[in-house]
């Protein structure tokens, strides 16, 4: 009588494409050689077979009548319970598939590689919290006198922008904040914007400031989504607006005819209304 | 079981701020949390085949967060300190994407690849075979909870039943591939050596 092969057991790892490529070759040529670790591949492919092909009938249903506190659940999954209290939990484990699911829901959901959902979505979850009725968060960027690199990064080629608040979005919840922009050429040539909530909607409100020649030339004008206001000349302090802002990309032209490229300052809201 | 050392000082200070309606605590758990949140359901997006995208993903971390913090974050404060916080957090995520799935009349059927997952001849199975396959299903735990140990019916049931990999289970009970290979196999021995489920096999 031939001794038991002592590699039998190494047949599911093999079946189921879990060794390395030198330990699968070492298998398999073992294989060749080895009446009963075919025998028992044989057996393995159709007995998992057999069980893969049982698990698409539906999951029993409660099989237990004293399911685990879904926080002992949580302990076991994160490897936290002592040797004991894990003994116990798996001994529930194995006769429970409704508890066995919970904690498999847990480990697939844990772990793997990291996704960042943004400020943005967390400034939304917070203002929902807040039951703020109403927020605005305002990005900024510029074309035409200045060079855009990205939405996040507000760099104007002849001037120099500040954005406040930092960081490059702001978000304005209540009628008391705003989100402002200002921008300077250095030569006395600026640009101020703020976006505020008027009767709980965004609307932007501007100054342009400059030599008097400058501001007579000057003209405004804003296409939203949702319409156009303008072109205008700002008033004689320079002021335009307020304008309405909708979610999405709403374009300020400012205009300064002649030599002068058109300036363009887009302003992305998402607006968010739930109570 | 009592209370174990998985509460740092820190998450204490963060649950404390929570439960007294702090709003600071709202940005402080956003700011550490954010992240493990929606890898979760970017994880829950992929396992069940939700379908989501970005902007889907986004409204349910916004339901997410909702469900996690309102209330005096009534749902975080039913936790204990058995297990560790994010593990609970998982927990209150993976629950907030399931009932959007059922919302959205989606049912929940995990999508991994699985060889022996072969959609075109479920579409093609008789309702016998779907009674067979119930029969030869009750059979089956019944042997589990007859004959094998608890450990072994866990790993059967996570790797047949579940689709996880011999890898994955394997690092879940700290133990080598190759000990995983033998403690199943040494299962579907004894399933395999069991009457009521002989038959199946056989016949397999």
């Amino acid at each position: 009588m031939n001794t038991p092969c002592d590699r039998t057991e190494l047949v599911p790892a093999y079946a189921e494409g879990e060794m390395s490529g030198e330990e699968r070759r070492s298998f398999e040529e073992h294989l060749a050689s080895c009446e009963e670790c075919s025998r028992a591949l044989e057996q393995y492919r159709s007995l998992s077979g057999v069980l893969r092909d049982a698990a698409r009938s539906e999951r029993p249903r409660k099989t237990s009548s004293d399911c685990l506190d879904p926080e002992v659940l949580a302990a076991y999954a994160d490897r936290s319970l002592e040797d004991d209290e894990r003994a116990v939990v798996e001994r529930h484990l194995a006769n429970c598939p409704r508890c066995l699911s919970e904690v498999a829901e847990l480990w697939r959901i844990e772990g793997g590689s990291s996704h960042d959902p943004g400020e943005l979505a967390a400034e939304r979850a917070l203002a929902r919290l807040r039951g703020q009725s109403s927020v605005a968060i305002v990005r900024w960027a510029a074309t035409g006198l200045t060079v855009v690199r990205d939405f996040s990064e507000t760099v104007f080629g002849a001037g120099t922008a500040e954005v406040w608040p930092e960081p490059a979005f702001s978000a304005v919840r209540s009628s008391q904040e705003e989100a402002r922009l200002s921008w300077a050429d250095g030569a006395g040539t600026e640009l101020r914007c703020s976006v505020a909530l008027v009767r709980g909607r965004p609307h932007l409100v501007g100054r342009f400031g400059g030599e008097r020649e400058t501001l007579a030339r000057a003209t405004v004008a804003l296409v939203s989504p949702e319409g156009r206001w303008g072109p205008e000349s700002p008033d004689a302090g320079g002021r335009f607006g307020p304008w309405p802002l909708v979610r999405g990309r709403n374009r300020l032209t400012l205009s300064l005819g002649g030599e002068r490229a058109t300036f363009e300052l887009a302003i992305e809201v998402e607006q968010e209304g739930r109570p | 079981m009592s209370p174990r050392g998985h509460v740092d000082s820190e998450t204490e200070e963060l649950v404390r701020l929570l439960r007294s309606g702090d709003e600071r605590g709202w940005e402080i758990f956003l700011s550490r949390y954010r992240r493990l949140i929606y890898s979760a359901i970017h994880r829950v997006n992929g396992r069940y085949g939700a379908g989501w995208d970005e902007a889907d993903m986004e409204d349910v971390f916004e339901d997410a967060v909702v469900k996690l913090l309102r209330n005096r974050g009534k749902a975080l404060a039913s936790w204990e300190g058995r297990c560790r916080f994010e593990t609970w957090i998982y927990r209150i995520v993976r629950n907030v994407c399931i009932d959007r799935l059922r919302r959205s009349a989606r049912r929940p059927e995990p999508t991994e690849s699985d060889a022996s997952h072969d959609l075109d001849r479920v579409s093609r199975d008789s309702f016998a075979g779907d009674r067979g396959r119930r029969d030869l299903r009750m059979s089956l735990e019944q042997a589990i909870r007859n004959v094998l140990t608890p450990r072994e019916a866990i790993a059967v049931r996570l790797i047949y039943f579940e689709g996880f990999t011999y890898r994955e289970v394997a690092s879940r009970f700290g133990m080598s591939v190759g000990a995983m290979s033998g403690l199943v196999y040494r299962a579907l021995a004894k399933l395999r050596a069991d009457g009521g489920l002989g038959d199946g096999l056989e016949g397999s």
